[in-house]
């Protein structure tokens, strides 16, 4: 599929898009820092996290809209995000370029 | 506090989810809702900040591109519209050019502090006699002695100003000033060169110094240091005498007396008299200057001066009433001015908003015809942030440039306004355009800027845009609304401003037509050598034989009236007192010699009697005035009663009073004597051709040789010295007529844009209107009672306001209350006529629409 090229994504990002990936339909700033954090056992900093998000949206990989108000927020919606296919591209590509780097030094992590 | 951090950040939504965030993690941390503990308040500001700096910092190399692109952008846009970008820039340019050199005026004259060290500290005490004609500001040596002995003044320092012709070069006559040698302790001024006066040369025979200021040290002295311990040589009547020494030099920019035109340049010890001491010889010329102590405040300083008034007075002199007053000096030195000069700056205030205003409305309408291209910007992903600096950027380079022309505008503007203001203004010489004003003329166009295009920013960038655009629906009802408040108020800030000016210049037209009970069109004072050393009957018949001479009159002992107030004549006072009670104080009452046609020729009515004529019976004449006359003698008719004055006088007649200080001085009780033919005197000339042309007549006849020196013959017009003492009210009736008509005419340009813009949003439904049988007389009804409709708000919200206002112009008003209606309905028929007329063009021209054409053109 050709198109206009996906932004490079730094370390931070890459983690909060594939987080936000995962989360489907729920991914709000609590709960991408949360995932991170039990998924990869990272500290994910909320403010980080939320910071992260916004940006990203600005970059044009994520949108966001306001959920439904809820009781235990004291009837305050949550910020719900969610990828375009400009950010699985992206994410498709950061990966490739890991895995390109990664793959003769398999050997060097097979030791470990 | 971090709320309203995260607010200016986030769009409410966004604030409530974070919040949303906050609580819900509180509660899975702590099983507890809000209220929010301090952690989670710190989460918030530090989120806040860390937000502020990613945006700052982490982005600031593209922010810097960005926004280079967003001004570059903004600026071609302008120039793409001119029909739009012009009005405003031009609009801007005059309010702004108009604003810098008011504040240029106002902050040399009145914000600007003196030229001393801690001139807050720096006071004036002025003696104030009820008793006395005159407005005596002037101290004598002897009180002067009293006050420095007021433990509130640190120093204290009498100063008496005077001129002096240097015998050299050019005979250079400068202002100089007899001073106590605590003056320089009490400005707190060094010297460049040599040494300040010190107590020891007020002593007599050693008063033989003198310390001379910087401009003239650079014009005699060529600025050499060896100027110091030469000798000056001063013209003393048709003499030179030599001395005094030069024992020191004043820096550049020092001077006082600061007030009254020409600042002094030298200084000389002040040496009292014997007599003075003792206070026997009560002559009051000085003025005092002092400095507080630094914990003394100016109401403690006023207490121990009023509670040390009665040994303040010599023995004899000013029995009782006698009050000192302290008041600041730069109080002092602004006067009456200060008033009107804060009055002009708020006036401009006023007109400078207005004029944001009408701005913003323009930028208002031009964004309402750019909503398809902000739509089409919003929909391929500007954000609101975008939106709103792209167009603030508009309007701040707007401001930016009318800055720019109005400094260039002002450069000259300055120039104009120290040569229109009056003489007396005090330090009217330090008027330019410094950096303090380059200050203020930056902030006014960063805050014109931002007042201007803030709301039509805000409108422009709101989401529903795109919306709208996509329904179809009207996209001008809310900037219409804001449209119409934004008129409401530049037409309410209009009338505000109008009340004030015609509260002014009501002011000053009955000052001008205030009858001062003598005539004094064309009516000339002659005074000096020329007149005074030749017989008065021999002048009297070379003027009356001149061409457009009418009548000619003699006076002695003080000047005719206006003419001490108006330029520097002088007054004279004399007790009155009844025959047969010696004793009592009396009254004070100006006394002139006069020849008999003096009132014909003044034109001041003798309300009973004849003029004073010596030798017309066995007691010398006096002709009173009719305050006198009541205080002396009640109902009783005066004319051949006896007065004690200077002797037993007999009462020839009754004079009306006189207004001799102006309309708005004192008014001193007059007594006229018969004149001494053995002096010279002074001349009254009413004449009938052209002043120019007797003036040069008579100084053809009166002065031998054709020497013009100004001081062998002085003509002085009465009506000069009426402008004179009305320069401060007239500049300001001025200044606010011009302010109040600026202001009108933005408004009236604003209203004119307003109406027409929105007749050319409603173009099809007046269309359909006329095509429905709408008469042309109906559709322009319609439009002007909708105009009328913005001035009734207008003038709703602009008369209070106006109410508030004029009472802080109380003080500054002549014969006319702060209550009058007059004033009111004056500024409302005029806010409301140029208002209907300005909606008057659009209007016709609205129905006179062919509905064809409209319908069409949608």
């Amino acid at each position: 599929m050709t198109g206009i090229t996906p932004p490079v994504l730094g370390e931070f990002e890459l983690l909060v898009v594939l987080a936000v990936l995962r989360l489907g339909e729920d991914a709000y700033p609590l709960a991408v820092a949360s995932e991170i954090e039990t998924t990869t056992g990272r500290k994910a900093a909320r403010p980080s996290v939320f910071i992260t998000l916004n940006r990203l949206e600005d970059k044009g990989l994520l949108t966001s809209r306001y959920g439904d108000p809820s009781e235990a927020r004291s009837g305050r919606p949550r910020r719900l995000f969610a990828p375009k296919p400009i950010a699985v591209r992206a994410v498709k590509a950061a990966m490739d370029r890991v895995e390109a780097l990664s793959r003769d030094l398999k050997h060097i992590f097979d030791t470990l | 506090m971090s709320v309203a951090l995260l607010r200016l950040v986030l769009s409410p939504q966004g604030v409530e989810a974070v919040l949303g965030d906050i609580e819900e993690e509180a509660l899975a941390r702590n099983h507890q809702a809000s209220p929010p503990s301090l952690v989670v308040r710190l989460w918030v500001e530090w989120l806040t900040l860390r937000y502020l700096t990613v945006c700052l910092a982490g982005g600031l190399n593209e922010s810097v591109r960005s926004f280079g692109r967003i001004v570059r952008s903004a600026f071609w846009s302008l120039v793409a519209a001119p029909a739009t970008s012009l009005p405003m820039f031009a609009i801007l340019t005059v309010g702004l050019a108009a604003a810098i050199v008011t504040y240029s005026v106002v902050d040399a004259v009145v914000f600007k502090p003196l030229p001393f060290p801690d001139s807050n500290q720096l006071v004036v005490v002025t003696e104030h006699d009820p008793a006395s004609p005159w407005e005596t500001a002037s101290l004598s040596a002897f009180e002067v002695r009293g006050l420095s002995r007021v433990n509130a003044f640190g120093a204290l320092a009498g100063v008496h100003r005077t001129q002096v012709t240097i015998d050299q070069g050019a005979r250079p006559t400068v202002v100089a000033a007899n001073v106590d040698a605590s003056l320089f302790q009490v400005l707190g001024i060094a010297p460049i060169a040599g040494r300040v006066l010190t107590a020891d040369d007020q002593r007599p025979g050693h008063s033989n110094v003198v310390v001379i200021g910087y401009g003239l040290w650079r014009r005699l002295f060529d600025g050499s240091p060896s100027a110091v311990g030469q000798v000056l040589r001063i013209v003393a009547g048709d003499t030179t005498m030599t001395g005094p020494v030069i024992v020191g030099v004043m820096p550049e920019g020092f001077a006082y007396p600061l007030s009254e035109g020409r600042r002094a340049e030298l200084w000389r010890p002040f040496v009292m008299h014997d007599d003075e001491r003792d206070g026997v010889n009560d002559g009051h010329y000085l003025q005092s200057v002092a400095r507080m102590r630094r914990d003394t405040s100016l109401r403690l300083a006023q207490n121990q001066l009023d509670a040390a008034t009665p040994s303040m007075t010599a023995p004899g002199q000013h029995q009782g009433g006698v009050t000192f007053r302290v008041t600041p000096l730069d109080e002092s030195l602004a006067g009456d001015v200060g008033g009107w000069m804060r009055l002009a700056f708020w006036a401009v205030v006023i007109m400078v908003l207005s004029v944001c205003a009408n701005v913003a409305n323009l930028h208002l309408a031009r964004s309402t015809r750019r909503v398809r291209e902000l739509a089409i910007r919003l929909a391929l992903g500007a954000t609101r942030r975008h939106i709103v600096t792209s167009l603030l950027v508009e309007s701040m380079i707007i401001s930016i440039a009318a800055t720019a022309a109005a400094l260039l505008i002002a450069l000259w503007g300055v120039d104009v306004a120290r040569a229109a203001l009056p003489e007396a203004i005090s330090r009217a010489d330090e008027i330019a355009l410094n950096r303090r004003v380059l200050v203020a003329a930056s902030l006014s166009a960063f805050g014109a800027g931002l007042l201007a295009g803030l709301v039509p920013a805000w409108l422009a960038s709101r989401h529903e845009l795109v919306t709208k655009m996509r329904l179809g629906a009207s996209l001008t009802q809310a900037r219409s609304l804001w449209r119409s408040a934004l008129i409401v108020g530049q037409m309410a800030l209009v009338t505000v401003l109008l009340v004030s000016t015609t509260f002014v210049v009501l002011s000053f037209g009955r000052v001008v037509s205030a009858d001062l009970g003598f005539s004094r069109q064309n009516l000339l004072v002659l005074t000096g050598q020329a007149v005074r050393n030749d017989g008065i009957a021999d002048t009297r018949q070379r003027l009356r034989g001149l061409p457009g001479v009418v009548s000619v009159a003699a006076v002695q002992n003080g000047s005719p009236p206006l003419i001490a107030a108006g330029f520097d004549g002088a007054a004279s006072g004399m007790s009155v007192r009844p025959a047969n009670s010696p004793d009592s104080p009396g009254l004070v009452a100006e006394f002139r010699r006069v020849s008999t046609d003096y009132f014909a020729v003044a034109g001041i009515t003798l309300v009973r009697g004849h003029p004073p004529q010596a030798g017309l019976g066995p007691l010398p004449p006096v002709v009173i005035d009719e305050a006198v006359a009541a205080a002396l003698f009640g109902g009783r008719d005066p004319v051949g009663q006896e007065v004690r004055l200077d002797r037993l006088r007999v009462v020839t007649g009754v004079a009306a009073r006189i207004r001799s200080n102006g309309p708005e001085g004192r008014v001193p009780l007059q007594v006229y004597l018969p004149l001494d033919e053995r002096r010279g005197a002074d001349f009254v000339v009413r004449v009938s051709a052209p002043v120019e042309t007797v003036a040069t007549a008579i100084r053809r006849a009166l002065v031998a040789g054709g020497d013009d020196g100004v001081n062998v013959l002085r003509i002085l017009r009465v009506e000069d010295a009426f402008r004179n003492i009305t320069a401060g009210r007239r500049l300001n009736a001025g200044i606010m007529s011009f302010f109040g008509l600026i202001a009108l005419l933005v408004g009236a340009a604003g209203v004119y844009g307003v109406i027409t813009s929105m007749i050319a949003q409603e173009r099809r439904d007046i269309g359909v209107r006329i095509a429905l049988g709408a008469t042309a007389g109906r559709v322009t009804r319609d439009v002007l009672s909708r105009t009328s409709r913005h001035l009734a708000v207008s003038a709703a919200i602009g008369i209070p306001c106006a109410w508030w206002v004029t009472r802080g112009l109380a003080s500054l008003l002549f014969e006319v209350q702060a209550s009058d209606v007059s004033p009111y309905l004056i500024a409302l028929a005029i806010v409301s006529i140029s208002g209907i007329a300005a909606a008057w063009v659009p209007a016709r021209r609205a129905s006179q629409l062919d509905p064809l054409v409209a319908l069409r053109a949608e």
